[in-house]
């Protein structure tokens, strides 16, 4: 190909478009084998790390801990593979009644084919949801209908073989649990419950991804997902709080695992350490200071962020089950959530179901306001963003939105908090009042229909980064769009993933936008009582007027 | 004749080559680039459309080198992350040249058609835009990397705040190194 | 392949009831005990079929969550969209069930690439779905005057109002002329847009062209090739009073109408017609979004996976924890 003329070239790319993208001509998707390559699949899980989980989950963390790439044509599974994952999908269809109605329902109308961020994204048509869910259905019709048993590839099926499971693999995670294409759907089908029974069933034969599993095992064992043992958890809030007072001349001295506080306050680790959200942490401080709050923070608890979910149900429930469990064990009256999307999929939709009931526990009001939060009354754990906007409303907080008027700013909804939890104007609320400058994205890139980041449920590692550049596309164009009319500069979200992934995806699509949680920017609008005049914002970033 | 008149003269030349740019996309994708026209529904489709009208009516003379270039850069963006080789991610500009090649042979008279230094000065100026695209491709993908960089460095993959890190220095205190430090998979 | 041999079934369905009823003389066959056989495995085949659904539990509470849920008293909720209630839910249901309100969703178009007007293709997907499935139930309900003795008024009325143009004799239904268009135009966007073309499987070709040829025959029936109505009554009123009989000459193409019916009947339990039963059953959008209000019952929510306990996390980080002066249990 290299020694061919750029015309010829551009011919032979007409002719033959397979040249252009490594694909080779779709004549029918079930004849089309996909391929591995560095750059479009994540690396399998180390031995030690798949070891590790087999030891307390044996019966859904399967296969052989071994060494070996996705690259490879043996992927050493175990003999009875197909046998594991036939009676995986039988258990799973009378375990989850979603997944039987989605696999029989589907109509194949189509409306959910453009929906999909990666298919946006990548154009590859095994990644419109209806195909993503089809890649499992065909098997489902196999050896689950009558009709399939009879008909078989006529009625739509087709046997379980190596390389559907190699499919499997690669679109189930090219899918980020989104849900977006469940709104569209006539028949509500949530592809997210498709792709997680495909990767519980994935993992039930040892197919999995390190970047999920040695998060999930450091969250297990330390508390966090970063393996950051109680002393260096604590340190690294000690220096946020030395960043505070430098910055406002207020010092404030956090309690960790203290037993008889009313609150206990769980975040997604990454806010304690990663850039940018660290300065989301710094705007939880300064919150819980300006009012006096009776809170702690916990090390054995220190994750929000739930790693099971991209994985089982079972290793979902196993580290979710520390919430409740520190919660009762220091005598709290109710939980805090700090910001993130798919910790709260957890907590809004699973955490009760799995590891309630929280009797315990009480229906969460707020010192401060009085307000009593009805809508956990039962689980017993509220968002920052509802406790913030309740304190807003109520006037319990002095603030200084020019503050941030270095700032132009839109909101970025992060999927499983607009799609799994209906959370859309309280963060709206709580901007507006301390930001002067505040503009949305397109309609039909926010509120229910917003777009992922495209690194979401586990895919945020640096080996795919062309491939979440890819997915991440229809977030950052309607990025730029707001970024060239209104001059945006910073876009903020509730989320912990987001704000590791945009900031790796504005980097790439929208350079001059950075990436923020909502409460950083509670954080520099605060007053704070006995504060100096602050000349910086939480990242040492001079204020508007102060630049000089 | 002009390439200038020749390319307005014949606007089927841009839907053609608009069309083949998009056929570099696997089948069974494309007609969702093609059919769904919304900026924000269909980033890809707008950009190709948008940037390929663009250097069109570049050569037609209606739009400045430098603002088409700009809507090239935007479509390069792109394509530098998806799975093109090199030469493929850029191979949509000389797609141009056939389809005026086609165009031209199907003209009957002199004056219908191109003249011979009117095409050479055509094709040189599509090579030039060629080797400033292929500028625009090293820069992306160079921003891919860079970003994979500073992931690392902002943390994600790191165990301390970078704060911490820099404190860490003067203060020296008992560190114990963290079980499974989470980024020894990069170098595999 | 995957549109050839659909079509080819149905025509070999009509061929085997043509054969069947002209050749072979099994009027009864055709006209008593299909009819019966498919109309038991219609509804004991959706029966099963939704049973079976039932048998399998909800886990969990995952409600798409498609607007402002319930919240503070100051911030809107978006009762339909986003319901905490059994009414809400409901209202929801209803919007989904007889409006395809998901569908319509999808419907807004903007304007950016040049100054063209473009319509999303999903609005017409939307508009000829609704078309198509009332067009369909009107036609369904319209045939139940066959089955009954006495016609009762609320059918007279749906049959003035479908004939409301008062064209042609015998009175030309729009619902006939609507069914046949939209169903025209599924099969042609399935074989026209490439996108779909793609996902297609010879499943969704063979139930289009079955119901397309059941409403060329009843359009053939009724307005080209008269067949005799009184003998249809007669057996139509006997087969829903178990006591068929078959008078006279009723004509060929009534027995293929009718095989093509019994046809779609047995083979909708099997197929994804069942989306019919399945949109009823959806748990994203048939639960509140109350998970938070309400706890939501696991059936098989196994006990004993139990959290890395905290007594094990304290031995192993003890030391550390002390030394940063954070609480411990045991000294």
């Amino acid at each position: 190909m290299a020694n061919l003329k750029a015309d010829q070239l551009g011919e032979s790319v007409v002719k033959e478009p397979s040249m252009m993208t490594g694909a080779v001509p779709a004549k029918d998707w079930m004849d089309t084998p996909v391929k591995f390559k560095p750059g479009n699949f994540c690396y399998p899980a180390k031995q030690n790390i798949h070891e590790y989980h087999q030891k307390s989950l044996s019966g859904v963390i399967g296969g052989t801990p071994r060494e070996f790439s996705y690259e490879d044509d043996d992927w050493k599974l175990p003999e009875n593979w197909q046998e594991i994952i036939l009676n995986g999908l039988k258990e799973r269809l009378g375990k989850f009644r979603s997944l039987k109605v989605f696999m029989d329902c589907c109509v194949r109308c189509g409306a959910c084919a453009d929906k999909c961020h990666f298919f946006l994204g990548t154009g590859d048509p095994k990644n419109m949801p209806v195909l993503r869910a089809e890649l499992m259905r065909s098997v489902y019709r196999n050896d689950f209908t009558t009709a399939g048993k009879i008909l078989g590839k006529l009625a739509g099926g087709r046997p379980m073989t190596v390389e559907v499971l190699k499919e499997w693999f690669m679109y189930y995670y090219q899918c980020t649990e989104c849900r977006r294409c469940s709104v569209f759907c006539p028949y509500g089908i949530d592809t997210a419950e498709v792709t997680m029974m495909g990767r519980e069933l994935l993992h039930l034969v040892g197919v999995n991804t390190n970047w999920i599993l040695e998060p999930a095992a450091n969250s297990n064992r330390t508390g966090n997902h970063m393996g950051l043992q109680p002393h260096t958890f604590k340190d690294n809030i000690g220096y946020l709080c030395d960043d505070i007072e430098e910055i406002t001349g207020i010092r404030i001295n956090p309690t960790f695992n203290r037993k008889g506080a009313e609150i206990l306050f769980i975040t997604p680790s990454a806010d304690v350490f990663a850039d940018p959200g660290i300065y989301t942490a710094m705007g939880y401080l300064l919150l819980f200071e300006h009012l006096g709050l009776d809170y702690t923070w916990s090390t054995y608890a220190s994750e929000g962020g739930n790693f099971g979910l991209f994985t089982n149900n079972e290793l979902m429930k196993k580290l979710n089950a520390k919430q409740y469990a520190e919660a009762k064990r220091l005598g709290v009256k109710w939980i805090l959530g700090g910001e993130c999307g798919h910790m709260w999929r957890v907590l809004h939709q699973y955490m009760d179901t799995m590891n309630g009931p929280a009797d315990f526990l009480e229906v969460p009001t707020s010192p401060i306001t009085g307000t009593r939060f009805d809508n956990a009354a039962t689980t017993k754990m509220i968002h920052i963003s509802e406790f913030t906007a309740d304190l807003i409303k109520n006037g319990k907080l002095k603030l200084d939105p020019s503050r941030n008027d270095h700032r132009t700013v839109t909101f970025h909804d992060s999927c499983n908090t607009s799609r799994g939890m209906g959370l859309l104007d309280e963060p709206r609320y709580v901007l507006k009042n301390v930001v002067n400058n505040f503009y949305e994205m397109p309609e039909n890139t926010i509120r229910e229909q917003t777009f992922c980041c495209g690194s979401g449920t586990g895919l945020n590692t640096g080996e795919i980064m062309e491939l979440r550049m890819r997915a991440g596309l229809p977030r950052a164009n309607a990025v730029k769009h707001v970024k060239e009319r209104y001059n945006v500069d910073t876009l903020s979200c509730v989320c912990a993933i987001d704000r590791a992934t945009l900031s790796a995806l504005m980097e790439y699509w929208n350079p001059e936008v950075g990436v923020c949680g909502v409460s950083e920017l509670v954080g520099n609008a605060l007053i704070m009582d006995g504060e100096k005049e602050r000349e910086t914002d939480l990242r040492f970033t001079p204020l508007a007027g102060m630049e000089g | 004749m002009q390439i200038s008149d020749f390319l307005q003269e014949n606007g089927e030349i841009q839907d053609r080559w608009i069309d083949r740019a998009l056929a570099t996309y696997p089948e069974g994708g494309v007609a969702a680039l093609k059919a769904q026209k919304d900026r924000f529904a269909n980033p890809i489709g707008y950009n190709i459309r948008h940037a390929l009208t663009s250097l069109y009516k570049h050569f037609c003379g209606t739009v400045e080198l430098e603002q088409a270039l700009v809507a090239l850069e935007d479509l390069i963006r792109i394509r530098a992350v998806q799975e093109f080789s090199p030469a493929d991610a850029v191979s949509f500009l000389f797609l141009l040249k056939n389809a005026v090649k086609e165009e031209n042979s199907t003209k009957k008279t002199a004056a219908e058609a191109l003249g011979l230094a009117e095409w050479l000065a055509f094709e040189q100026r599509i090579d030039e835009i060629a080797l400033r695209t292929f500028d625009m491709y090293m820069d992306s993908r160079e921003r891919v990397f860079k970003v994979r960089v500073n992931e690392l460095r902002r943390g994600t993959d790191n165990v301390v705040c970078p704060s911490a890190l820099m404190r860490r220095e003067d203060n020296k205190q008992t560190t114990v190194e963290p079980i499974n430090i989470h980024s020894s998979h990069e170098a595999r | 392949m995957r549109v050839l041999y659909p079509f080819i079934a149905v025509l070999a369905l009509v061929a085997i009831a043509f054969l069947g009823v002209k050749v072979a003389g099994l009027q009864y066959l055709f006209g008593v005990v299909f009819p019966y056989l498919a109309f038991a495995m219609f509804v004991g085949g959706f029966i099963a079929k939704v049973l079976g659904w039932a048998k399998s539990p909800v886990p969990f509470r995952i409600p798409t969550t498609c607007g402002q849920a319930n919240s503070l008293k100051f911030i809107e909720q978006n009762k339909l969209d986003c319901p905490s209630t059994f009414w809400g839910v409901t209202g929801r249901m209803l919007l989904e069930v007889f409006l395809f309100r998901s569908l319509f969703r999808n419907t807004k178009a903007e304007i950016h690439d040049g100054p063209k007007l473009v319509y999303g293709s999903s609005k017409y997907l939307w508009l000829f779905g609704l078309l198509f499935h009332y067009s369909f139930l009107v036609i369904v309900i319209r045939h139940m005057r066959l089955f009954v003795g006495h016609v009762p008024g609320f059918l007279h009325t749906l049959e003035a109002g479908d004939a409301l143009f008062q064209v042609g004799a015998p009175l030309l239904y729009q619902s006939d002329i609507i069914f046949v268009l939209a169903a025209t135009f599924l099969f042609l966007r399935r074989l026209i847009n490439a996108n779909v073309r793609y996902i297609s499987l010879p499943a969704d070709y063979f139930p289009l062209f079955l119901i397309l040829a059941i409403g060329i025959t009843g359009i053939l029936m009724r307005y080209v090739l008269r067949v005799d109505v009184v003998n249809i009554k007669q057996l139509a009123v006997g087969l829903a009073t178990f006591s068929p009989v078959i008078h006279g000459e009723i004509g060929t193409v009534f027995f293929i109408h009718v095989f093509l019916v019994c046809t779609l009947m047995a083979y909708f339990p099997f197929s994804k017609l069942m989306h019919m039963g399945g949109v009823w059953m959806s748990p994203t959008r048939n639960m509140a979004n109350n998970s938070r209000m309400v706890r939501h019952i696991n059936p098989w929510n196994d006990p004993n996976i139990k959290p890395h306990s905290y007594a094990d996390y304290e031995d192993e980080f003890r030391e550390f924890m002390t030394g940063a002066n954070i609480p411990v249990e045991k000294e």
